[in-house]
């Protein structure tokens, strides 16, 4: 049975009279990489902050398992990296990770030996003693994620950790996320960008305007909100696609047509039936993305 | 303890830094320099522009004048010959100055003094001396003794005692006074360090990441303990340096201080740090960046050392009914008690009175700082009115709920 180092029941934050967050719950496994998804403004830096103790909530609870046991929130075993971060500027890099890792409770010998380890990790060996402000932003970025994980935590928080990062650089961060993952971490992943994350989510919870829109495995999800996503490019008539009881959803222009299969409908099914004179030059036929189906949802209410 | 470690990374970055080291080393030396410099011209210039040709008719003069300038600015030299030629002399320039002292000078008691302006010379020393040396003269003649003439001529001593003071002298004054100027200088110093730190954190974007580790309140303290002790050094570098510099020149030294202001100094200067440093650290958690602060840390800047803008009325009466009313309130409490206390002597019972309403309004005014703190310092791009502060600053904390 796997650890569950954060439990959140019923999660309640107001300003000023505007709810941001309407009583939500969920739970981060060890081991995972629990995905907390939704638009911009739905509501997940502010459920982050009371999770990290910055902010208060009006209501609901969050519970912390560390070793087994139920305790409060003890930064000394959870990481964070903030949406809203920046190091010291004027300072080496060698310095802020031991110092940051020094108020987690790491020895400073420690704290030193595994900086250096990560930097060198991360092609960051020669900047050590350089100081922050000559890092470019990605660097600055890497160095950021190497300090919320030098204490090497039980929980970790990531808001937004692919914001502003390039192709190869997301692709790094990836793999040091799965990293975590598979070291035992329960990783809590934050992001507007669903496309980009989901592939790494095992679990996801999709918030939008403060609630809860969906929650679970992510398997279980896009089977649930199952139909396929079909993209058709043709020679021939599209108008054969109008009026086909398996085609929903049809957008069609100059060559080019999307739909979605219904629910129930196997794509084998659709591909038999295919009308003749379409003239079919490229087919695609997969699961709906979680974006889709986040979409889908809260336009279907 | 995190609090500590936070106050020992404020202190080492501020101690390293190149701004520290000069405003806590260079500019002392700077403004030593600068005091100097007109001394230094003094000096440089004084003994070509002080010399002075004596035309001494009753040849008797002169000797016993010149003795008695001797180690003063001014320079005699013996003339002779005609008044014309060295007039003409003196309008060439080759001469700073030509005394004519006439034969009859005993009976006229008046010299005369030919210069091409007065700048430079300190007339003062010279007519002084010429006093002396004619008034022993007639003594002499009147047949008085050299021994009796000296006894009777002896220069008054004189001590300035201002009134209320208890017989101490300026020069005990000056040192507690000049303390209490630095001690209060020292603390609005590391203050503004402060205001813009929590600026530059805020802005920075360093503020969640530290508050991952530690909470609101315990960066809040940690800064202002670190800054305390950047304060504390710089105090020591300045007030060294200025006591050297008293000492060597003036002669001045700590034994100046009496037991009542070694033992409350201290506390009056950390507890006026803490005011200070707390004010500076709800501006700073309030404000968006450092221009938007600019008014209201002016006036926060002002209401501390308004005590030390007032202090030619504070030397004059120190025991004054306003004066006595400034010591109990906070703001001014620190710069008015160490003032007062370097001018007359305060009734215990106003210490110990003054001194407890600050630790009372410190300790609240920290309270309320902290819970400002909480909700400011996460507030980016947006400056918080004065309203604002005073409901963060005011709203019910509820800890217990929520940190565990």
């Amino acid at each position: 049975m796997a650890q569950t180092p954060l439990k959140v029941h019923e999660l309640v934050k107001r300003f000023d009279g505007l709810t941001a967050v309407a009583g939500i719950s969920f739970e981060a496994r060890a081991g995972e990489v629990f995905g907390f998804l939704g638009p911009n403004g739905a509501g997940k830096t502010t459920t982050i902050r009371m999770i990290m103790g910055i902010i208060r909530p009006d209501a609901g609870r969050i519970e912390f398992f560390f070793d087994g046991k139920s305790g409060p929130l003890d930064k000394g075993r959870i990481g964070y990296l903030p949406e809203e971060r920046g190091l010291y500027e004027d300072a080496k890099v060698i310095d802020v990770l031991v110092y940051f890792a020094e108020l987690k409770g790491v020895p400073p010998k420690e704290a030193r030996r595994r900086a250096l380890a990560w930097l060198e990790r991360l092609d960051l060996g020669e900047w050590a003693h350089r100081k922050i402000e000559k890092l470019s932003k990605g660097m600055q970025q890497k160095v950021q994620l190497v300090a919320a994980i030098l204490h090497e935590p039980d929980l970790v928080v990531l808001d937004e950790p692919f914001a502003g990062l390039d192709p190869v650089n997301q692709d790094l961060f990836k793999e040091l996320i799965r990293g975590l993952r598979d070291a035992g971490a329960a990783v809590l992943l934050s992001s507007h960008q669903m496309n980009l994350v989901e592939e790494l989510c095992d679990r996801i919870f999709l918030i939008h305007k403060g609630r809860q829109v969906l929650y679970g495995c992510l398997s279980e999800i896009k089977a649930a909100h199952g139909g396929h996503r079909v993209e058709l490019r043709f020679r021939g008539d599209g108008s054969l696609l109008q009026g086909n009881g398996l085609v929903k959803d049809l957008e069609l222009a100059d060559g080019r047509a999307r739909f979605t299969l219904p629910q129930g409908v196997e794509p084998e099914r659709f591909l038999r039936d295919l009308p003749e004179g379409l003239g079919v030059e490229e087919i695609t036929v997969r699961r709906p993305s979680l974006h889709e189906i986040f979409v889908g949802v809260v336009k279907g209410g | 303890m995190k609090l500590l470690k936070v106050a020992e990374w404020e202190f080492l970055k501020i101690a390293k830094s190149k701004q520290f080291l000069v405003m806590t080393v260079i500019i002392p030396l700077l403004l030593g320099a600068f005091g100097g410099v007109p001394i230094l011209i003094e000096r440089l210039t004084g003994d070509r522009a002080r010399e002075i040709a004596v035309l001494d008719e009753t040849g008797a003069i002169y000797p016993e004048l010149s003795r008695r300038l001797e180690g003063t600015p001014l320079r005699l030299v013996a003339a002779t010959g005609d008044r014309d030629a060295l007039l003409e002399r003196l309008e060439a320039g080759e001469l700073d100055g030509l005394l004519v002292i006439g034969r009859d000078v005993d009976e006229t008691n008046a010299v005369s003094l030919y210069t091409r302006g007065l700048k430079g010379l300190v007339l003062d020393e010279l007519k002084e001396a010429l006093t002396q040396v004619l008034s022993e003269r007639r003594l002499a003649r009147a047949g008085y003794d050299p021994e009796e003439i000296a006894a009777l001529t002896e220069e008054v001593r004189v001590s300035t005692i201002v009134l209320g003071t208890e017989g101490r002298t300026l020069a005990d004054m000056a040192v507690p006074f000049g303390l209490a100027i630095l001690l209060m200088i020292g603390a609005m110093f590391s203050g503004g360090m402060l205001f813009y730190s929590v600026i530059k954190e805020k802005t920075g974007r360093v503020v969640e990441i530290m508050l991952s580790s530690v909470s609101a309140r315990e960066l809040m303290m940690g800064k202002i303990l670190g800054y305390g002790a950047t304060s504390l050094l710089q105090i020591a570098v300045w007030g060294g340096i200025a006591f050297v510099i008293a000492n060597h020149y003036l002669g001045i030294s700590l034994a100046a201080l009496t037991g009542v202001q070694l033992s409350t100094y201290p506390l009056y200067f950390i507890l006026g740090y803490l005011l200070i440093a707390t004010i500076y650290a709800i501006l700073g958690a309030g404000m968006k960046d450092a221009q938007s602060g600019s008014q209201l840390q002016g006036f926060a800047t002002i209401l501390p050392i308004i005590p030390i803008m007032l202090v030619g009325v504070i030397i004059e009466q120190p025991d004054l009914g306003w004066v006595r009313a400034f010591s109990f309130i906070p703001p001014f409490t620190p710069a008015t008690m160490m003032l007062r206390m370097a001018l007359t002597r305060v009734p215990w019972w106003e210490v110990l009175a003054s001194l407890v309403i600050l630790v009372l309004f410190v300790y609240l005014l920290m309270r309320f700082a902290a819970k400002v703190f909480e909700v400011g310092i996460l507030m980016y791009g947006k400056s918080a009115t004065l309203g604002e502060i005073w409901r963060w600053g005011i709203r019910p904390s509820k800890e217990g709920e929520w940190r565990g």
